[in-house]
């Protein structure tokens, strides 16, 4: 078996799906963080000057998606036919897009700027995806198929960082609600949720 | 039997050149079908799509957004994604990268004010291409090819979107003699080099 090594900062970021993954496969791996003090000197080490990166065998792999993608094959959790996996990349692809918005919302440092922003993400952008996403999800709480995919658990961790902002965002989501509750418990996963660093990011 | 491509996108490279040119180089026939801006197929078009977005690619019975899950389903399905696993995370991470850049050169297109337009322009010329290129540099081999020794998506990619640059900065590979070699054997190879011929010229 490869050995992967998974290093990021010590929150969940951009480095969390990567995680989930890992725990849904059963797939062992070494989770570093670093503290923001040791980044500089890593910086130079890394492909793009990023994190996080994935070393498979000493091979150092960047981009959290692409490294995500991978784990999500190795595990199982990709999409079973070629038309499946790509439902399942362009439910990523969306889910990401509102990501972009939501970080926009979180990371405005003025005040008034942040409230207003809050509200036009919680009054058009969210319930604009809610809706479309709810759609795109089938009544056994899947996005692709009759099982668990990486766009599943996807759909999973950016609810959680999405109600933190949004608490109730789900209520009245009956299909989405079910694709989280597919995903908490899954065993892997559920593990992973009592063990996981506790972060605020 | 074959399935039959149907892309769907503006009268623009865009975000759907990358699928074009990797239809292009695959040899692979399709569909090329093209809406003016404020067109009136566009507007009765859009709600019956997946996300009310542009590019689509209708594949049989399936249909796809998302331009670079679009890419990414052509260059599995012509060969072009990579031999391994550990291959095509190799080209995905490749892809994703650029996307770092073309959120610059969005941004400079984007810009009214001229002013303002220049000194982004000086940005990207002075610091950002530089760090990115030596980046990547390093990602290519000598033979021009970021995975493997033969072409996948990734140098396709990367050609796509140099495309963008050179137009503003036509040396910006001076120095950068993988990359070079890179866009040299993607503008060589027979398929592109035919569409880069025969393809409609537009503005972006």
């Amino acid at each position: 078996m490869p050995s992967y090594k998974l290093t990021y900062f010590n929150v969940r970021g951009r480095a969390e799906l990567i995680r989930l993954l890992f725990a849904t496969g059963g797939i062992p791996y070494e989770d570093v963080r670093i503290g923001r003090d040791k980044w500089p000197e890593l910086k130079p080490k890394t492909p793009m000057g990023q994190i996080p990166i994935l070393e498979v065998d000493g091979q150092v792999y960047c981009q959290s998606m692409a490294i995500a993608r991978f784990v999500a094959r190795e595990a199982g959790l990709l999409g079973e036919s070629s038309s499946d996996q790509a439902r399942a990349d362009m439910l990523l692809d969306g889910g990401a897009e509102v990501g972009e918005l939501l970080k926009e919302v979180v990371l405005e440092k003025d005040a008034s700027k942040r409230a207003e922003k809050k509200k036009e993400f919680s009054e058009k952008s969210l319930p604009h995806f809610l809706t479309l996403y709810e759609g795109f999800a089938n009544d056994s709480g899947h996005f692709v198929g009759e099982s668990l995919t990486w766009a599943d658990i996807s759909f999973f961790n950016m609810m959680d960082f999405l109600t933190a902002e949004f608490p109730s965002a789900l209520d009245g989501y009956d299909k989405l609600s079910k694709v989280i509750e597919n995903v908490k418990s899954n065993p892997g996963i559920a593990k992973w949720l009592k063990e996981r660093p506790v972060t605020d990011h | 039997m074959a399935p039959k491509y149907r892309l769907v996108y503006f009268n623009v490279r865009g975000r759907a050149e990358l699928t074009r040119l990797l239809f292009a180089a695959a040899g692979v026939e399709y569909q090329d079908e093209r809406f003016e801006f404020g067109s009136e197929q566009w507007k009765e078009l859009k709600p019956k799509t997946p996300m009310g977005q542009m590019p689509l690619l209708y594949v049989d019975d399936v249909t796809l957004c998302q331009s670079l899950t679009i890419a990414r389903y052509v260059a599995r399905a012509t060969g072009l994604a990579g031999r391994s696993p550990l291959d095509e995370a190799r080209a995905d991470m490749i892809v994703d990268g650029l996307a770092d850049l073309e959120k610059k050169l969005l941004a400079i297109f984007n810009e009214k004010d001229e002013e303002k337009k220049g000194e982004l322009q000086k940005d990207l010329a002075g610091s950002f291409l530089p760090q990115f290129l030596g980046n990547y540099e390093k990602l290519a081999s000598a033979e021009g090819f970021f995975i493997g020794d033969s072409m996948t998506w990734a140098d396709i990619a990367f050609f796509n979107t140099l495309g963008w640059v050179t137009p503003m900065d036509p040396a910006v590979l001076d120095g950068f003699n993988n990359l070079a070699k890179v866009v040299d054997n993607v503008q060589s190879q027979p398929g592109v080099a035919r569409w880069l011929k025969e393809r409609p010229l537009t503005k972006m």
